[in-house]
C-alpha cells in the first residue's frame, strides 16, 4: 500500500475513542513544537565541533538536565536510549555482565514486561541463575518473599514500579528499605543487590525521584508520557558500571553509540517535565473518572471482575475479565465501532500464550482470554467513558449468545468430563 | 470433547533416529497396573501436555506405530521447549496426554494412497504405511518426503525392506539442503509436477488416487493449492498440519 | 525525442486478501464474524442428530456443533453452532457451517472431507497462527457427523 492510500485509511478512520494510554500517547502539542526547530534548521550531529553542533550538544544537555530534576539526580546520570525496552535490556544485560564477577543470581518479578523476562532468560541461558518472586492475586510482591531469596551471589533485583496490563504499583520503597539491610559492600563500596524499576508505566503518574525511591536504575520512556516514540532515558546511579549495548562512538558517555536524536530528546524531556508537574491534578482527575468507569462497568455488566489492587493501581488503568467470552472478538467488535483497547487474550498474542500477568495472578486461562484493558489518558472525558458504558454491554451480551461456554451441551460436557476424569 | 480426557502414559523405550529426533514408546497402565496401548487408527495423534510451558492445550504429536503393532509410539524432532522436555524423558518416566485422536485418515479402502509428508511429518504415514500394508498387502502406495537434511530422511532402513517385499510401495526421498549426494535420495525441491504432472513419479490411477498431505502449515497448503490447481477435487484430498511455535 | 516507454507496473487487483503474516483480517472473515451464519441461539429444545464438542474454555477456543441430517441418512439438511474464541474462531465454523450446508447440503461423506485448507481458502486466508481455528472448525463437524454415525449405523 502507497503512503498515499495509507494517509487516506487514517482520514478515514472516523472518530476514535482513543483508550489505549497504557499502550502509546498521543504527542502533547506544545512538545512537537518545541521538537520541530531541531529537525530544520538545527539539524545538526551533537559530536560535531562546529557551532551548529555545538548548539545541538546544548539542546541535549538542557534535556538532560529537565529529566534529571524530575527525578532528582545528577544528570550524568541520565542515559538517552532508544526506548523502554532498550532501557531494560541495558539495564539487565549491563550490569549482568558488568558485575559477573561479584555474583551471577538475579531477582525478577512475575509480572515483569517481556523486555525484562526475555533478556534475564538469555542471561539464564548463558550461565546465571533468574529467580521469580511471585505476585498475590491482585500482584503485588510480596516484600519478605522477595528478600529471603536475596543471597550472596544476588547481584541484581529488579522489579516494576507499576504494572502496564493490570496497573498494580508496586511498594517499591519498601523493597529497597527491606533490601539494603541485608544487603552487603562490594569491593568499591557498592551495596549489592543493585536494584531496578521499570517505571515506563508510572512516568507521569507517579513520583520518580529516584534519591526518595532509593533504586540504583531507573528505566523511562517518551511514548507514555505525550512525548515522541523512539526515545527511552536509564538511570543509572554514580558509581555504577555498566556494559554498554550498542558500541561504535563516544556517545552518551561511551555507553550508548549511535548519533543521539536531538528533536525526540528536547521533546522527551518537555513532555516529562509537563507531565511531572500536572501529575497530581491529573491523577486526581482520573482517578475520579476510573472509578465512574469500574462502577458503571460492573453495574452494566456484573459478571466481569476486575483485575489489579484495587487501591493501589494506576489512576488510568481499567482491567476487566468477562467470562464466556474472548479478548480478541471484543477488541474486534469495540474497534468496529471506534473503541480502541487491549487485551490480554493468548489469541492475539503471537505466541498464542495468554498474559503472564494475568497466569501469575492466579487467574484461570479462560478468564484470563476474556480480558480487556481500558488505559485512560489525557485526553479522556466522561462523554468517551458514557460511550464504552453504552456500547461494551451489547457486545458481551451479542458474543455470549455466540459462545459455545453458554450452551446447555457444553455444561453437560463439562460436567461429563468432570465424572470421567480419574 | 475426547481431547479433554488426560490419561498417563509411561515411556517404555526410546529409540534415537538421528540427533535430534527420536521416537518414544509409550504405554498406559489399567487399574491393577497390567500395561495397554490404547485403541487408536493409523493417521491419529495424542496431545501432550506440559502445562509448566505456559501452553494449557498442550501439543498434537502423530503417532508413528502401526495399530498392528499393539505399541504406542511417537516421533519427535526436538526444536523448542515442548519438544525438548520429550527428549529429555527417559525410560519410566510418567507423560500426560490425551487418548489418541484425529481425523487424518481415509476411509476408501479402494483408493491408491500418494502420501506427502515434510520433516518430522513423515510419522503419521509410517503408522499408516505399515498397516495398510498388514491390512491389504496389495495396495498401491506412494510416498513423498521432503527434508532439509538426509539425518531428517528417517526411517530409511526400514522402508527400503518393505519396498523391496512389496513393489506395490514406492519411497521419493527429497532433501533439499545437504549437498553431498546420498544414493536413493533426490537433491531437490519437491515440485508438484513429480506428484501429479508432467513428472509424475508415483503414477497412480487418477481416478482412484486420494492424496494425504503432512507438515508444516505452509507446506500443506502449497501442496494443497497445487492440488486444487491441477484439477484434483477437493474432496480426495486430507490434510494435516500443526501451528509450531 | 523519443520519450521511453514506462514499464508498467499491473498490479493484481486484491480483493483484501488477508496477509498471512499480518494482523488483518480479509472482509470475507470480517463479514462472517460480524454476521455469523446458522447461529443456535437457543439450544435448550434443539433436538439435533449429531452434536459435536471440541476445545475447551483453557484453549480459548471451544466450539459446539449441531447437524440434523435426511431422512435416507445422506445429507446434512441442517448445520448450527456456538464458537467461545476469536474472531478466526468465529468467522471459521460459520463458514463451516456454510459450506456443509449450501447447495441443498454436503453428504456425509462429503462433509468428512472439508479440510482447514478449503475453509481457509473461503475465507480468503488466515493469519498462520490462526490455522489451528479452522481445525477445530473441522473437527467439530467431524465430531457431529461421528456422533450421528455412532447412533444411526449404516446397514452394511
Amino acid at each position: 500500500m502507497s503512503h498515499t492510500a495509507v494517509l487516506d485509511k487514517i482520514n478515514k478512520s472516523g472518530k476514535r475513542t482513543y483508550l489505549d494510554y497504557a499502550a502509546t500517547t498521543p504527542i502533547d502539542p506544545e512538545v512537537l513544537e518545541r521538537m520541530l526547530p531541531y529537525f530544520s534548521p538545527a539539524y545538526s550531529n551533537p559530536s560535531s565541533m562546529h557551532t551548529s553542533g555545538r548548539n545541538a550538544k546544548r539542546a541535549v544537555d538542557a534535556s538532560r538536565e529537565s529529566i534529571a530534576t524530575v527525578l532528582n539526580c545528577l544528570p550524568q546520570e541520565i542515559i538517552f536510549t532508544g526506548s523502554g525496552t532498550e532501557s531494560d535490556n541495558m539495564a539487565m544485560l549491563g550490569i549482568a555482565r558488568a558485575y559477573r564477577n561479584v555474583g551471577n543470581h538475579i531477582i525478577i518479578s512475575a509480572i515483569e514486561h517481556k523486555a525484562i523476562i526475555e533478556p534475564v532468560h538469555r542471561l539464564e541461558k548463558q550461565g546465571f541463575r533468574v529467580s521469580v518472586v511471585p505476585v498475590d492475586s491482585f500482584g503485588m510482591i510480596d516484600v519478605d518473599g522477595c528478600v529471603r531469596l536475596v543471597c550472596e551471589d544476588t547481584i541484581l533485583v529488579s522489579v516494576m514500579y507499576a504494572n502496564n496490563e493490570i496497573g498494580t504499583i508496586e511498594p517499591i520503597r519498601e523493597l529497597v528499605q527491606a533490601i539494603k539491610k541485608v544487603s552487603k559492600n562490594s569491593v568499591n563500596g557498592l551495596a549489592f543487590p543493585l536494584i531496578h524499576t521499570d517505571a515506563c508505566q508510572a512516568t507521569g503518574a507517579l513520583s520518580l525521584d529516584v534519591r526518595e525511591l532509593g533504586v540504583d536504575l531507573m528505566t523511562i520512556n517518551s511514548s507514555k508520557v505525550y512525548g515522541p516514540k523512539g526515545v527511552g532515558a536509564l538511570y543509572i546511579r554514580k558509581g555504577i558500571k555498566i556494559e554498554p549495548l550498542i558500541l561504535g562512538g563516544e556517545q552518551e558517555r561511551n555507553l550508548r553509540a549511535g548519533t543521539e536524536s536531538v528533536p525526540l530528546i528536547v521533546g522527551f524531556a518537555h513532555a516529562l517535565t509537563i507531565a511531572d508537574k500536572a501529575r497530581e491534578k491529573e491523577s486526581k482527575r482520573l482517578v475520579v473518572l476510573r472509578h465512574y468507569f469500574i462502577k458503571g462497568l460492573l453495574e452494566k455488566i456484573p459478571q466481569a471482575i476486575i483485575n489489579g489492587h484495587r487501591t493501589e493501581r494506576l489512576p488510568n488503568n481499567v482491567h476487566i475479565s468477562i467470562p464466556h467470552i474472548e479478548g480478541e472478538s471484543i477488541l474486534l467488535m469495540l474497534d468496529d465501532v471506534g473503541i480502541e483497547a487491549s487485551t490480554g487474550s493468548a489469541c492475539s498474542a503471537y505466541d498464542l500464550k495468554p498474559s503472564h500477568v494475568l497466569l501469575a495472578i492466579g487467574q484461570t486461562a479462560e478468564f484470563a482470554h476474556g480480558s480487556i484493558r481500558f488505559s485512560l489518558g489525557r485526553y479522556t472525558t466522561k462523554k468517551d467513558i458514557n460511550y464504552v458504558l453504552k456500547m461494551l454491554p451489547p457486545i458481551v451480551k451479542r458474543l455470549s449468545s455466540i459462545s459455545a461456554l453458554t450452551t446447555q451441551a457444553s455444561r453437560h460436557s463439562v460436567m461429563a468430563n468432570a465424572r470421567t476424569k480419574k | 470433547m475426547i481431547q479433554e480426557n488426560k490419561i498417563n502414559y509411561f515411556v517404555t523405550k526410546i529409540v534415537t533416529h538421528a540427533p535430534n529426533i527420536k521416537t518414544i514408546y509409550l504405554e498406559c497402565r489399567d487399574g491393577t497396573g497390567k500395561a495397554y496401548t490404547p485403541v487408536f487408527r493409523a493417521g491419529q495423534f495424542i496431545n501432550v501436555y506440559f502445562p509448566e510451558t505456559g501452553t494449557p492445550e498442550g501439543k498434537a504429536y502423530s503417532i508413528s506405530s502401526a495399530p498392528h503393532e499393539d505399541i504406542l509410539a511417537i516421533t519427535v524432532k526436538a526444536v523448542g521447549e515442548f519438544s525438548n522436555k520429550l527428549h529429555q524423558l527417559k525410560v519410566g518416566d510418567r507423560l500426560t496426554a490425551s487418548m489418541p485422536y484425529g481425523y487424518f485418515y481415509t476411509e476408501t479402502e479402494t483408493s491408491e494412497l500418494v502420501m506427502i509428508a515434510g520433516g518430522i511429518s513423515i510419522a503419521p504415514f509410517r503408522s499408516m504405511i505399515l498397516d495398510s500394508l498388514q491390512k491389504k498387502p496389495n495396495r498401491k502406495l506412494a510416498l513423498f518426503h521432503s527434508s532439509r537434511t538426509y539425518d531428517e530422511s528417517i526411517f530409511r532402513d526400514e522402508f527400503a525392506v518393505l519396498e523391496k517385499r512389496f513393489p506395490n510401495l514406492k519411497v521419493f526421498r527429497y532433501v533439499t539442503r545437504d549437498k553431498v549426494a546420498n544414493v536413493g535420495i533426490i537433491h531437490e525441491r519437491l515440485k508438484i509436477e513429480d506428484i501429479i504432472g508432467t513428472t509424475d513419479k508415483a503414477k497412480l490411477d487418477i481416478h482412484t488416487r486420494e492424496f494425504l498431505i503432512c507438515g508444516s502449515i505452509n507446506f500443506v497448503g502449497e501442496l494443497w493449492k497445487g492440488l486444487r490447481k491441477a484439477g484434483v477435487p477437493e474432496d480426495v484430498i486430507y490434510t494435516e498440519s500443526f501451528f509450531s511455535h | 525525442m523519443k520519450t521511453p516507454s514506462k514499464k508498467k507496473i499491473i498490479k493484481k487487483s486484491s480483493v483484501n486478501v488477508c496477509d498471512v503474516q499480518d494482523w488483518l483480517y480479509s472482509d470475507i472473515v470480517k463479514d462472517h464474524f460480524f454476521n455469523p451464519r446458522n447461529i443456535l441461539l437457543n439450544d435448550a429444545d434443539y433436538v439435533a442428530d449429531g452434536i459435536g464438542i471440541v476445545g475447551s474454555p483453557a484453549c480459548g477456543d471451544m466450539m459446539v456443533v449441531w447437524i440434523k441430517v435426511d431422512e435416507k441418512g445422506e445429507k446434512i439438511t441442517e448445520c448450527k453452532w456456538r464458537t467461545f474464541g476469536c474472531a478466526s474462531a468465529i468467522a471459521s465454523t460459520s463458514m463451516m457451517s456454510v459450506m456443509a450446508t449450501e447447495s441443498g447440503g454436503m453428504t456425509l461423506s462429503r462433509a468428512k472431507h472439508i479440510t482447514p485448507e478449503s475453509i481457509i481458502e473461503r475465507l480468503s486466508g488466515l493469519p498462520d497462527r490462526k490455522y489451528h481455528c479452522s481445525v477445530l472448525g473441522q473437527s467439530a463437524l467431524r465430531e457431529a457427523i461421528e456422533d450421528y454415525e455412532k447412533n444411526n449405523p449404516h446397514e452394511k
